[in-house]
């Protein structure tokens, strides 16, 4: 769901309505009174939401749907001894229109050294990422935890709850399946005003910080190493603001609607350690990791520790692309990981730690924006040349911007700033990620920043490539 | 995990969500103040505004019969003084140039909207702006909106004007542009009320140097194809007939074999949907002291010899179809 584009919110309006007004006209029917209604409503609405991004992303997701509800609804009648060999043809076969549309291209040119195309111009479908992994827990909770099999219209529900089905957050079926499950569109008060915050958050991340980045965010070549550190903030900037921002709108919506999403960010650049950054970047993604990857592979005991994370992080970097870059993305956050576990009894000053986590992620952003090998290298080895850091380049860097376009990143980046100092300010006096910035009083003036910041041109969300 | 839930614990004492409504009126009103703002006193929308009014008391003047009218970016508006059209070679000419930050899709819209039956369209548009995306830029937005034409909005088939109307406001850019202004004490804009001369040409004073582009985009974007198709079936429909001249772009000695054979590759993916004016010079002139401060703004002096060029070239094109 694109919630950068207006029709969506047209839609969603107007679906709200409808439903409404036959609940209303309808009130005295069991299908009302005993909530059928409104768990149909949802799937309905969240099928033609689909159905309205394209063909195919509708078509795959209720592929991937059906076959994981049915193959689970088989295994859950096999004794529980099997449950491990069941997942194991089910999970490869989940995984596979993700592998063909994402990676069949990758592995057939890159790795294999073949010519041309397999999967043509074909856009990769929307969300498939995301939506089939939780597929997969769903289907490793159930089978292996012994979960009861849910009714297939709420297990319909589950896989696609609109507002979390293109980009997260990805919840696991104990967190989200009890809720989808007792759905009532009802109005609530409360829910509305909470959903109301997180949604303006979103909006502001999105509108007024992300899309004003982007406007000022350049890849390509450059042997100026100020201008690609400066790129690299910008984009590692746009994109948390970008990702939080989009998520932020879906807690937000799914709250309206009464129902609790995982936060999937929680301020990464207050962070003073990899670890914690990762515990604070994309949560709901690490923590799938976490429990189907990592813990499985034995996780941070014994001597095979460094191993399981350099498996966690080479899956990581490969699930956001299709490269080589985001392997090597992958690899340099495992090694940070490992070398920060193996330095853990130095003790160094948070500020201190803070710095090199920032100046570390910055690094790496590079490698997962920089797609072409041959430009990645070339701005690594100017990076690494002390001459390139003269005041030439400085001057250089100055000059590479009109006067308006640096105006208005020394605004975005000043908002960036004050923002930042707001999530830092909310951790550390022990609140929640955001506490400051989800006061009502904030929020009136981040939805007046929203408002008048926006650029006017559409920028679609970051991770709806990947 | 942390969840969505820590927000709301406060409790709502009634059954009115106070904090969402707080926030509806909030956006509201930032909306209707970022319109008022836009529409009255923005500096870029109030300078296209009074271009716009100069070419309707132009239009008023001018024969309804044989006209040309000739539609683009600030390179048109800059290039081609009508009055001189008109005095020195008896030509009927309009000149609808406006901002190329408008977009496309606008000026397309805008030139259909002056056109009628019998005129000769000239579209002098940018190449850069039809190598990609075709779609509303807000200066189309707020351009449209300014000028009175709010039916330039409505798309045939679609009913755009929710996403319009939102369109209306200043966006980062422009607001953190002019507080820089403001703190430098600069102007607020960088072209005054005062160059703009009779017919609409906009007559630049600002000087600033100008380094050379290098070859520019070669072909059309397939949204671009669909629009200059869709152009050329309108005019077609309403009986104006419709060519295209390339912009008159400043490029270095050194640059100007390439400039050139990526204008000759632009102009033969244009020539397959409208005629195209030929121009000797294909778009690419050497005296950098021809430019006034940016490479499709040419200096008065300059703008009048263009303004000889365009008029010889539309003769000699095709004499019979040219208005006199």
């Amino acid at each position: 769901m694109n919630f950068a584009d207006l029709r969506f919110w047209e839609c969603l309006l107007a679906a709200l309505l409808v439903a409404a007004g036959f609940r209303s006209a309808f009130r005295g029917a069991a299908a009302v009174r005993d909530g059928r209604f409104d768990r149909w409503f949802l799937l309905i609405l969240g099928l033609i939401l689909l159905g309205l991004v394209s063909w195919l992303t509708f078509v795959i997701h209720l592929g991937v749907a059906v076959f994981t509800f049915a193959c689970v609804a088989w295994g859950s009648r096999r004794p529980a001894a099997h449950g491990r060999w069941i997942l194991a043809a089910v999970v490869p076969l989940q995984l596979l229109p993700l592998l063909y549309y994402k990676y069949a291209d990758f592995l057939w040119r890159d790795v294999w050294g073949g010519a041309g195309s397999w999967t043509g111009t074909v856009a990769i479908p929307a969300g498939i990422s995301f939506y089939t992994f939780q597929l997969v827990g769903f289907a490793v909770d159930t089978l292996i935890r012994r979960e009861p099999l849910p009714r297939w219209f709420d297990f319909l529900n589950f896989a696609g709850f609109f507002p979390q089905i293109v980009a997260g957050p990805i919840e696991r079926r104990e967190a989200l399946l009890p809720q989808i499950e007792g759905f009532r569109l009802r109005w609530s008060a409360a829910d509305i005003d909470a959903g109301f915050r997180w949604m303006a958050l979103g909006l502001f991340f999105k509108f007024a910080l992300a899309d004003n980045l982007a406007a000022q965010f350049h890849r390509g070549p450059s042997t100026n190493a100020y201008q690609i550190w400066l790129a690299n903030g910008i984009f590692g900037l746009r994109i948390y603001y970008d990702f939080a921002g989009y998520s932020l709108i879906a807690v937000g919506i799914a709250r309206c609607l009464g129902i609790r999403l995982s936060l999937n960010f929680l301020s990464p650049y207050c962070a003073t350690g990899p670890a914690e950054f990762w515990r604070r970047w994309h949560v709901t993604l690490s923590q799938w990791f976490r429990d189907y990857i990592y813990v499985p592979l034995g996780g941070g005991r014994g001597r095979g520790w460094a191993f399981n994370v350099a498996v966690v992080f080479f899956v990581s970097g490969i699930w956001h692309g299709a490269g080589w870059n985001f392997v090597l993305w992958g690899g340099l956050h495992a090694l940070w990981l490992i070398a920060a576990r193996f330095t853990a009894r130095v003790s160094v000053p948070a500020p201190l730690g803070w710095l090199g986590t920032v100046i570390i992620a910055a690094f790496s952003w590079l490698f997962f924006y920089e797609t072409s090998p041959s430009v990645l290298w070339a701005k690594l080895v100017t990076l690494a040349q002390p001459a390139a850091y003269g005041p030439a380049a400085l001057a250089a860097l100055k000059a590479s911007f009109t006067a308006a376009d640096l105006v208005t990143l020394g605004g975005t980046l000043g908002l960036c700033g004050l923002t930042l100092l707001a999530e830092w300010r909310s951790l550390s006096r022990g609140g929640e990620p955001y506490s400051l910035l989800v006061r009502p009083w904030v929020l009136v003036v981040l939805v007046v920043l929203t408002v008048w910041l926006a650029p006017g041109d559409q920028n679609d969300f970051i991770y709806f490539a990947f | 995990m942390t969840s969505s839930t820590s927000p709301s614990e406060q409790p709502v004492p009634s059954r009115v969500p106070l904090l969402a409504l707080a926030l509806l009126t909030a956006a509201i009103l930032a909306w209707v103040l970022g319109a008022v703002y836009t529409l009255r006193w923005n500096p870029e929308v109030r300078f296209f505004h009074r271009v716009h009014e100069a070419k309707r008391a132009w239009e008023a003047g001018l024969s309804p019969s044989n006209r040309v009218l000739l539609v683009g970016g600030s390179g048109c508006m800059t290039s081609i003084d009508p009055v001189r059209m008109r005095e020195a070679h008896g030509l009927n000419v309009l000149n609808l140039g406006l901002g190329a930050g408008s977009g496309a899709k606008f000026l397309g819209r805008y030139a259909m909207d002056w056109a009628r039956p019998g005129d000769l369209l000239i579209l002098t548009v940018e190449p850069g702006i039809l190598t990609g995306a075709i779609d509303w830029k807000s200066l189309g937005v707020q351009l449209a909106a300014a000028n009175g034409t709010w039916h330039l909005w409505d798309e045939p088939g679609s009913w755009e004007w929710p996403s319009r109307l939102l369109g209306l406001r200043p966006g980062g850019q422009h607001l953190f542009t002019l507080l820089g202004k403001a703190v430098l004490r600069q102007p607020w804009y960088r072209y005054g009320i005062d160059e703009i001369r009779p017919g609409g040409w906009h007559e630049v004073a600002a000087r600033r140097e100008v380094p050379s582009p290098g070859p520019g985009p070669v072909a059309l974007s397939p949204e671009a194809r669909a629009w200059l198709a869709n152009l050329k079936a309108e005019c077609d429909r309403k009986g104006v007939s419709v060519a295209y001249a390339i912009p008159w772009f400043y490029g270095s000695e050194a640059d100007r074999p390439a400039m050139v054979e990526a204008h000759q590759r632009f102009l033969a993916d244009v020539g397959r949907i409208v005629p195209i004016l030929p121009d000797p010079s294909m778009g690419v002139n050497t005296q950098r002291g021809d430019y006034a401060d940016s490479l499709v703004h040419p200096t008065g002096e300059a703008a009048r010899r263009r303004t000889d060029d365009l008029a010889r070239i539309l003769g000699d094109w095709h004499p019979g179809s040219v208005p006199r």
